[in-house]
C-alpha cells in the first residue's frame, strides 16, 4: 500500500512537473530565442531486494532544452553575412540615388556648363551669354560641393556607426562573460544544464553576430569562449578583451577598429569581416573612398582642361585669359605622413598630367635601400630611382621632397584626388574675364595676288603662352613662291623656309597654316587680335573639351568617367542588394531549421497537456485505489 | 528535412510571404506612378549609364540646334544686307550706263551724281549692318565698332579678316559671317586680271574699254603702257621699258599683245598713253566716289568727253566686279543657310533617336506593368487568405 501510495505520489509529482513544463513552453511561445523544454522521465528503482522487483514509481530525471548547436551556429553565421550586406546596401544605396539624381547628380550640371560655353561661342561679345556661363559654372561648382557634402555626411555616419557598434560589441561581450560566470556557478560541471541562461547567452551571441563574424568554443565548465576577426579572443570564460576605435596612422579622421589586449591596442580593421562592422569598413574602403576619388579626378579633369585652354585665350578686355577654376591640379593633392615617421621630411605632389591621373591613392615608402611608390588600387609598385635627389613622375603625379629628410621606414600616404571635389572653386568673377577669343589672328595682305589664304591661327598649349605670342610676325613669299621668309620678334627671322600648302607654321607659341598657291611677294601677317570682341575661337575650343577623350590615358571624356562611376556604384549597390536578399533567404532557412528543432508548437504542447493531464488523473486514481485498498483492510480488521 | 514546425514559424512564414508580395506590389506601384522603369542606377546599372549619356547627347543636340538658330538669324541678316548692297550696285550700274550716254549734259550728270552719292551712303550703311546683338556683322572679329569709316582721304576698313564659326554638329562648324574686307573692300579692279586706264593728259578722244584675256598662258603679269608714238602707230612697253609689241590702231579695233586685249574707240593723238595694269584690290566705296567725282567734272570738249567716258568705263568695270563679289558672297551665304537647315534635320533625327532609346530604357510598358500589377494583387490576396485559413486551425477549436 505504501508502495502504491509512493508510486502514485511520484507520478503525480512527475506529471505535474511535466504539465508545468508544457505550460512554460506555451507561456514562452513568443519569447525570442526560447528553446522548448522537455521533461525526461525515469523509472524509480525498486525498493528492497527480492525475487520480484517492482519499480517504485517515476521520477523527473531532467528538464532539458531541445537544442542543436550546429543549427544555432548556422543562424549566427548567416546573420553576420546578412547584416554585412544589409549595411553595405543601406549605405551604398544612398550614393546610388545621389549620383544619378537629376537635381543633385553631376551629369546635368556638366551638360549645362558646356552648353553655356556654346552660347558664349555663339555670341562672344554678349554680356548676357557670359553671365549665363558664369552662373552655370557656379552651379557646377556648387554641385561638386553638394556631392562632397554628402560624402562627408556618409563618412561621418560611418565613423559614428563604427564607434557606436564597437561600444555595443563591448557591452555584449561583458554580458556574455557575466552569463558565462553564472552558468559556471549554476552548472558547476554537474551535467545539469541551466536552460534559461544558455538561451540568454545564445541571444547575446546572436546579437553579437549582427555586428561581426563570431566563432565559439565551449569549455567543460559550460562557459563559452568567443572569438572575432582572425581568432582574436573577445570573451574567455568570465574574462573580456575589448575593442576600441583608433585613428588611421595616416589620417586621424579615419576611424578604424582597435583590439585592446594587455594594455596595447592593435589595429585589426583588416581582419574584421562580416556583420555591421565588416559592412561599414567595406563600404568605406571599396565604395565611398573610390567614389570620392573618382569624383575628385573628374573635378581636376574639368578644372585643369578648362584652365589650360582658358589661359591660352584672350578676354573681353584684351588681356590674356587667367584661371577659370582654381588650380586644383597644382594644389589639391593631400599628403599624409605616417604619424610614426621618424624623419622630418615633407613631400609635395602636383598633378602634372591630368590625362595620366588615376583615382587611386598612393603609398610612398623608404625601405632604407630605395624609395618606392605603391598604387593602392592594384598594389603596383614603382621604384622611384633617384628620388628624393630629383623629383619623380608617376601616373601624372610629380612627387618631390619639399623639406627635411626622410628616414628609413618612413611612409607617406598620397591622395591626389580626395580633396578636389571639396576644393573646386570658380576664379572668374567678372563676365569680361571670360577668355572667348584667341590673342592672335593670321591675315593676308590685301595686295596679295596669289590665291593662298592663311588660317586665323591657334595658340599652342600648354600655358603659359609664349611671351612673344602677340608680336607681329610677317611671312613674305620669295620669287619663286616655293619658300618664304619670316620676320618678327622671337621668330629668329628664318629665310627661305620651304612652303608646303597646309603645313603647320609655328612661331612664338602659335600655329597657322597657309593653303593654296601664293604669288611671289605675297605677304601674310600674324598679329595681336586687337579689338576682336566678336572672336569666339577660344570659346569653341573650350566647348570642344566636352567631346575630348582627355582622361584615363586618352580613353575617356569627362562624362565617360562620370558614367563609369555611376555604373560602378550602381553595380556595387545592386550586388549588395542581391547578396542581402540571398543572405536573407539563407538566414530565414537557418532560423526555420532552428525553430523546427527548438521552437514551440502550441498544438504539440496542448496535446502534451492532455497527455500529462490524463497521466495525472490516472495517478490520482492510484492514490484513490490505494485508499480503497486501505479502507478494505481497515474494514476487515475492525470487524 | 524539417519534421516539425513551430507555431511562430508557421505564422512567420505566412507573414513573410505576405510582406514579400506587398513589397512587389509597392515596387510596381512606384513604376506606375513615375512612369519610369529605371529609378536608381542599381536597378539596372548598364541602362542607367546609357541613359546618362543619352541625356547628355540630347542636351548637346538641343544646343547645336540653338546654335543653328543663331547662325540662321545671323546669316539671314547678312543675306539681306547683301541683297540691299546688290540692289544699290545694280542701280549704280544703270546710272553709269545712262551717264555714259552722249545725250547727257553736265546738268543731268550732276543730278545722277547726287543719286549716286545717296547710293554710296546706302552701301556704307549696308556694310556697317548690325545684328540684334548690336554687333557689326562685316567687322570680322572687331564687331564692337563700325568697320567701314570715311576719312578725309577715302575709306578705311578697320575690322579684320576674322570669320566667326559656330558649332552646328558634333564635328561640323559653319561660318556665320564674312569679313567685310573680302565682301566690300578687297575687290579686284578692272576685269579681274588687269585694269585699263587712259592717261588724263591725253589730248585725243580715244576711249578704252575694260579689255579681256584671250590666252592667259601667254600673259606675263606686269604693267604695260601703250604709247601712240605717231598716231595711229603705237608701241607697247612693259614696266622695265622693254618693247613688247607695235601696231597701227584703227578705231574699234583691239590692241592685242601677250594674250590680252582692249578696244580703243575714237582717235588717240600722238603721245597719248593707255595703261594695262595688274588688277589690285579696290573698295566699292572708292569706286562709287570716283564715279561721283567724274560725273561732277564739267565736260567742255572731245578730250574731256573722252576722259569722262574712260572714267565711267573704269567705274563700270569696278562696279561689275563689286556686284559679282556681292552675288558670290550671297550665294555662299545661301548655301550655308541650306547647310545649317540640313544639319538641323540631321540633329533633330539624332535627337529623336536618342529620345526613343531613352524612352526604351526608362519608360515602362504600361500594359505589361498593369497586368503584372493585377497578377501581383491576386497573389497577395491568395497569400492573405491562406494565412487566415491556416491560422484558424488549432487543436483548441476542438476541445
Amino acid at each position: 500500500m505504501a508502495t502504491l501510495l509512493g508510486i502514485g505520489t511520484s507520478a503525480l509529482n512527475a506529471n505535474s512537473r511535466a504539465l508545468a513544463t508544457a505550460s512554460n513552453n506555451i507561456a514562452n511561445v513568443n519569447t525570442e530565442g526560447y528553446s522548448r523544454q522537455r521533461v525526461g522521465f525515469a523509472e524509480r528503482a525498486p525498493n528492497g531486494a527480492g525475487q520480484i522487483a517492482i519499480g517504485s514509481g517515476v521520477t523527473v530525471a531532467s528538464v532539458s532544452r531541445v537544442y542543436d548547436g550546429f543549427v544555432v551556429e548556422q543562424v549566427r553565421t548567416n546573420n553576420s553575412s546578412f547584416s554585412n550586406f544589409e549595411t553595405l546596401n543601406e549605405f551604398s544605396s544612398q550614393l546610388d540615388t545621389l549620383l544619378a539624381d537629376s537635381n543633385v547628380g553631376l551629369s546635368p550640371a556638366i551638360s549645362g556648363f558646356f552648353d553655356s560655353l556654346q552660347e558664349v561661342a555663339d555670341d562672344p561679345s554678349s554680356t548676357a551669354t557670359r553671365q549665363v556661363l558664369l552662373s552655370e559654372s557656379q552651379s557646377l561648382v556648387s554641385r561638386f560641393e553638394a556631392i562632397n557634402g554628402r560624402f562627408e555626411t556618409l563618412n561621418n555616419a560611418v565613423n559614428n556607426d563604427l564607434s557606436a557598434t564597437v561600444s555595443d560589441v563591448n557591452v555584449i561581450a561583458r554580458a556574455i562573460a557575466e552569463v558565462n560566470d553564472r552558468i559556471a556557478v549554476v552548472e558547476g560541471g554537474s551535467g545539469v544544464q541551466s536552460n534559461g541562461l544558455r538561451d540568454q547567452r545564445d541571444r547575446l551571441l546572436f546579437q553579437l553576430s549582427e555586428y561581426t563574424n563570431v566563432s565559439t568554443v565551449e569549455q567543460p565548465s559550460g562557459a563559452l569562449n568567443v572569438f572575432i576577426g582572425n581568432g582574436q579572443s573577445l570573451v574567455s570564460g568570465s574574462f573580456v578583451q575589448s575593442l576600441s576605435v583608433v585613428s588611421n596612422s595616416f589620417d586621424p579622421t579615419r576611424l578604424e577598429i582597435g583590439y585592446v589586449s594587455n594594455g596595447t591596442t592593435t589595429n585589426i580593421s583588416n581582419q574584421i569581416g562580416g556583420g555591421r562592422l565588416g559592412g561599414l569598413l567595406e563600404f568605406r574602403e571599396s565604395i565611398l573612398e573610390p567614389t570620392r576619388n573618382t569624383l575628385g579626378q573628374i573635378a581636376i579633369g574639368v578644372a585643369s582642361q578648362i584652365n589650360d585652354q582658358h589661359q591660352l585665350g584672350q578676354d573681353l578686355n584684351g588681356a590674356p585669359g587667367g584661371l577659370f577654376f582654381n588650380d586644383l591640379a597644382g594644389s589639391s593633392a593631400v599628403i599624409l605622413p605616417n604619424t610614426n615617421n621618424a624623419g622630418s621630411g615633407n613631400v609635395a605632389t602636383v598633378v602634372s598630367d591630368v590625362n595620366a591621373l588615376t583615382n587611386s591613392d598612393y603609398l610612398l615608402a623608404n625601405n632604407g635601400v630605395a624609395y618606392s611608390l605603391t598604387r593602392l588600387s592594384d598594389n603596383t609598385v614603382t621604384n622611384l630611382g633617384s628620388f628624393p635627389g630629383s623629383f619623380a613622375v608617376v601616373d601624372g603625379l610629380t612627387i618631390s621632397l619639399s623639406s627635411g629628410t626622410i628616414s628609413n621606414g618612413d611612409t607617406f600616404l598620397i591622395q591626389p584626388t580626395v580633396a578636389a571635389t571639396r576644393d573646386l572653386s570658380l576664379q572668374v568673377s567678372d563676365v569680361r574675364q571670360i577668355a572667348a577669343s584667341t590673342p592672335i589672328i593670321g591675315q593676308s595682305s590685301s595686295n596679295n595676288t596669289g590665291n593662298a589664304s592663311i588660317s586665323p591661327g591657334i595658340v599652342n598649349g600648354p600655358p603659359p603662352a609664349n611671351a612673344n605670342l602677340t608680336q607681329a610676325v610677317t611671312i613674305t613669299f620669295n620669287n619663286p613662291p616655293t619658300s618664304y621668309n619670316v620676320t618678327g620678334t622671337g621668330t629668329g627671322a628664318p629665310t627661305n623656309v620651304a612652303y608646303t600648302s597646309g603645313a603647320a607654321i609655328t612661331y612664338n607659341g602659335f600655329t597657322v597654316e597657309v593653303r593654296g598657291v601664293p604669288a611671289a611677294g605675297d605677304v601674310f601677317t600674324v598679329s595681336a587680335n586687337t579689338g576682336g570682341v566678336g572672336d569666339n575661337r577660344n570659346a569653341l575650343l573650350l566647348a570642344s573639351i566636352q567631346q575630348q577623350s582627355g582622361l584615363n590615358g586618352g580613353t575617356s571624356t569627362i562624362s565617360n568617367v562620370y558614367g563609369g562611376l555611376v555604373a560602378e556604384v550602381g553595380t556595387r549597390t545592386r550586388e549588395s542588394e542581391l547578396n542581402q536578399a540571398a543572405q536573407q533567404t539563407l538566414l530565414q532557412q537557418a532560423q526555420a531549421n532552428r525553430d523546427s528543432v527548438s521552437g514551440v508548437n502550441l498544438d504539440e504542447e496542448i496535446a502534451d497537456l492532455l497527455r500529462f493531464q490524463q497521466s495525472f488523473q490516472a495517478a490520482a486514481q492510484i492514490i484513490s485505489i490505494a485508499d480503497d485498498l486501505f479502507q478494505v483492510l481497515l474494514g476487515a480488521v475492525s470487524r | 528535412m524539417t519534421i516539425r514546425i513551430s507555431t511562430n514559424q508557421f505564422i512567420q512564414q505566412g507573414l513573410s510571404q505576405i510582406l514579400a508580395q506587398q513589397r512587389q506590389v509597392a515596387d510596381i506601384q512606384e513604376q506606375l506612378a513615375s512612369g519610369r522603369r529605371v529609378v536608381n542606377p542599381s536597378d539596372d546599372p548598364a541602362a542607367a549609364t546609357r541613359a546618362l549619356s543619352l541625356r547628355e547627347s540630347i542636351s548637346t543636340l538641343t544646343q547645336y540646334n540653338e546654335n543653328i538658330n543663331l547662325a540662321t538669324s545671323r546669316l539671314q541678316i547678312e543675306e539681306s544686307a547683301l541683297i540691299s548692297a546688290g540692289d544699290l550696285l545694280q542701280r549704280a550700274r544703270e546710272l553709269s550706263i545712262q551717264a555714259n550716254n552722249a545725250t547727257q549734259t553736265n546738268e543731268t550728270r550732276a543730278g545722277t551724281a547726287v543719286e549716286l552719292q545717296g547710293i554710296l551712303d546706302g552701301l556704307l550703311s549696308a556694310a556697317n549692318t548690325r545684328d540684334s546683338n548690336n554687333e557689326y556683322i562685316f567687322a570680322g572679329f572687331r564687331t564692337g565698332a563700325p568697320p567701314f569709316v570715311e576719312t578725309g582721304s577715302g575709306f578705311n576698313y578697320i575690322g579684320d579678316q576674322g570669320v566667326r564659326q559656330v558649332q552646328i554638329g558634333a564635328s561640323r562648324q559653319v561660318a556665320i559671317g564674312d569679313s567685310g574686307e573680302a565682301v566690300f573692300f578687297d575687290i579686284a579692279n578692272g576685269n579681274g586680271t588687269f585694269a585699263t586706264s587712259a592717261n588724263s593728259l591725253n589730248t585725243g578722244n580715244g576711249i578704252i574699254d575694260n579689255g579681256s584675256v584671250t590666252d592667259i598662258s601667254s600673259f606675263t603679269p606686269d604693267t604695260y603702257t601703250v604709247t601712240f608714238t605717231a598716231a595711229p602707230a603705237y608701241e607697247v612697253r612693259n614696266s622695265g621699258g622693254t618693247l613688247i609689241s607695235t601696231g597701227n590702231h584703227s578705231s574699234g579695233q583691239p590692241i592685242e599683245f601677250q594674250g590680252i586685249q582692249a578696244v580703243v574707240t575714237g582717235q588717240p593723238a600722238t603721245s597719248d598713253t593707255f595703261t594695262f595694269a595688274l588688277s589690285t584690290g579696290q573698295d566699292v566705296f572708292t569706286t562709287i566716289q570716283d564715279l561721283v567725282n567724274i560725273l561732277n567734272t564739267t565736260v567742255t570738249d572731245a578730250s574731256s568727253q573722252a576722259d569722262l567716258n574712260n572714267g565711267i568705263n573704269v567705274a563700270l568695270a569696278n562696279i561689275d566686279q563689286a556686284l559679282d563679289n556681292v552675288l558670290r558672297t550671297r550665294s555662299g551665304v545661301g548655301s550655308r543657310l541650306n547647310a545649317v537647315d540640313d544639319q538641323t534635320n540631321i540633329n533633330s533625327i539624332f535627337r529623336l533617336e536618342a529620345q526613343t532609346s531613352l524612352a526604351g530604357i526608362e519608360d515602362i510598358d504600361i500594359a505589361e506593368v498593369i497586368s503584372n500589377f493585377n497578377q501581383q494583387l491576386v497573389s497577395l490576396q491568395a497569400a492573405q487568405q491562406a494565412f487566415v485559413q491556416v491560422q484558424r486551425l488549432s487543436l483548441l477549436n476542438f476541445l
